[in-house]
């Protein structure tokens, strides 16, 4: 508990700096605050664009698409706010020989490098996709209650939680192979898998589809959700799926510290 | 010229030293492309949509597009602008007895021939043990083709070496990347054919440069245009050239003016 409270507060700490940050590089954050809102919106027009002549695809409707995207919108604008950004600077650290200087520090390595950056120009990105998200439920016969919208907030921490477990599991492989940091943006494609119907991804190859598998899950099962097509299977796929690889991400990210040769040698 | 072989050769050599990460490029636009076939195979196949498109015409185009995106995207710009101008490395090339556009020309080379490479062979194998690909049957078009092929690398090169000089005049440049990359994937045609955009932004989009460094190439490569449209093709290809190559100059000179380097 203890241990739980020394972290809280290194996290507010981090918060603070991080906002000194943004308020000393003003032009850097209106950068990126366009940049963000331009992703969010090229993501959302993406599918509009797909869906122009279509009304349906793998069973979804076209404004049963659209609420997909939308919702994957703010998870993920959620996962680049406070956790992608850091998997960024984890290339870097890795490749330039900074991971000396985390490893030496007086916390645990896996959250000094996943917890340090937060970028403050995905809040843009976030309500403009949860917005849009709105937008589409209005214009769909969905009843919302307060009940649905709390289970889409738990089933998003939960996917959130998986993303990051997928994203630290691959990107832990940079410890040997320190070139390769364009696996990030790698990354970055692999995850906009996520805002396709599930039952597109099911088309794969078997194997294929056993990689892809835990990214169907993210955004397909609190879009479900929602749309009261969930079932309590769904929920417990996902949630065991998010723990078994939130483990593994640890015990992975252990096993590769012990390989670490640092930049020097 | 000999100097320009050295360059390329030397470049080369590191792009196979460092084959894998030509690799997880190659990868990134092999998901992309995966993924928007699955989506038209599903949308096409339950003929839930009209005659605008086959499957085996998205098929064709986006495996052309996996080639085409590989060996003509030019990725110059990141490194033109964050080592050369925001590090000052550009300095060490302003004292060469060489042209910056040129050595930068040589050193990209090797990567797109390589990472194309990469496109060409899972094309082929594509063709040979799945399914044909529909590309151009006219013996008398295919230097016709060529020719609209290597202007738009051309045209790619010169467009993203005005993008990376940009950085004369920013201190911060990943909005401007980043801006830029979001325009190009949405009028380059990597993300949906252009002539599938709906009407107002269709017309727009198929006649400014990025188009003529993806999407044109890769219809043309798949027979879409008549012999008087790969003559058009190629006509605007120019225009587009000469007109970017003038603005590259006019900004590499006044850039230039303005650009301090630091160290010793």
């Amino acid at each position: 508990m203890i241990r739980m409270r020394r972290y809280i507060g290194i996290y507010m700490q981090l918060l603070r700096l991080n906002l000194a940050v943004l308020l000393t590089y003003r032009v850097n954050f209106i950068n990126n605050m366009i940049a963000s809102i331009g992703w969010g919106a090229m993501s959302l027009y993406t599918v509009i664009v797909l869906t122009t002549h279509v009304t349906k695809a793998y069973g979804w409707t076209r404004q049963e698409l659209l609420l997909l995207n939308g919702i994957y919108g703010v998870i993920v604008g959620v996962f680049h706010m406070f956790l992608s950004i850091n998997m960024g600077r984890m290339s870097r650290v890795i490749h330039m020989g900074d991971l000396d200087s985390i490893l030496i520090k007086p916390i645990d390595s896996q959250f000094a490098i996943s917890l340090w950056q937060v970028n403050f120009s995905s809040v843009f990105r976030i309500l403009m996709a949860l917005g849009y998200t709105i937008w589409v439920i209005h214009s769909m016969p969905v009843t919302v209650t307060v009940f649905s919208i709390l289970s889409v907030v738990g089933l998003a921490v939960i996917s959130i939680m998986l993303l990051y477990s997928l994203w630290f599991l691959i990107l832990t492989n940079l410890i040997w192979f320190t070139n390769m940091s364009n696996l990030v943006s790698f990354m970055y494609s692999f995850e906009s898998m996520a805002r396709f119907p599930k039952e597109m991804l099911t088309q794969l190859a078997s194997l294929l589809f056993f990689v892809v598998f835990p990214l169907t899950l993210v955004i397909n099962t609190p879009a479900r959700a929602l749309l009261y097509k969930a079932t309590p299977t769904d929920v417990m796929v996902l949630a065991g799926l998010s723990l078994f690889l939130w483990v593994a991400a640890r015990k992975y990210w252990l096993f590769a510290l012990r390989h670490y040769t640092s930049a020097s040698s | 010229m000999n100097r320009y072989v050295t360059i390329f050769s030397l470049y080369a050599q590191h792009t196979l030293e460092y084959k894998a990460r030509s690799l997880v490029w190659f990868g990134i636009i092999l998901f992309d492309v995966f993924v928007y076939l699955l989506y038209w195979r599903g949308v096409l196949l339950s003929g839930s949509i009209g005659a605008l498109w086959t499957f085996s015409e998205a098929l064709s185009y986006y495996l052309l597009l996996l080639v085409a995106g590989n060996l003509l995207q030019v990725h110059i710009e990141e490194e033109v602008a964050f080592e050369d101008i925001q590090y000052g490395r550009l300095s060490q090339y302003l004292l060469r007895p060489f042209s910056y556009f040129q050595f930068k020309f040589f050193q990209e080379l090797p990567w797109r021939l390589i990472q194309g490479g990469f496109g060409l062979v899972t094309l082929l194998g594509i063709s040979f043990f799945v399914k044909k690909i529909e590309v151009i049957t006219d013996i008398y078009a295919i230097a016709l083709v060529a020719g609209i092929v290597v202007s738009a690398y051309l045209l790619c090169y010169i467009y993203k070496m005005i993008i990376g000089i940009m950085a004369f005049w920013t201190i911060d440049y990943t909005g401007l990347q980043n801006i830029q990359i979001i325009l190009y994937i949405l009028l380059s045609g990597l993300l949906i054919p252009l002539h599938l955009l709906p009407l107002g932004i269709r017309s727009f989009a198929l006649v400014q440069p990025i188009a003529y460094t993806l999407y044109h190439p890769v219809r043309a490569v798949q027979g879409a245009y008549t012999s008087g449209q790969l003559w058009q093709v190629l006509g605007i290809q120019w225009m587009w050239i000469i007109l970017l190559y003038g603005l590259y100059r006019l900004l590499w000179h006044k850039g230039l003016k303005v650009f301090t380097a630091v160290g010793q």
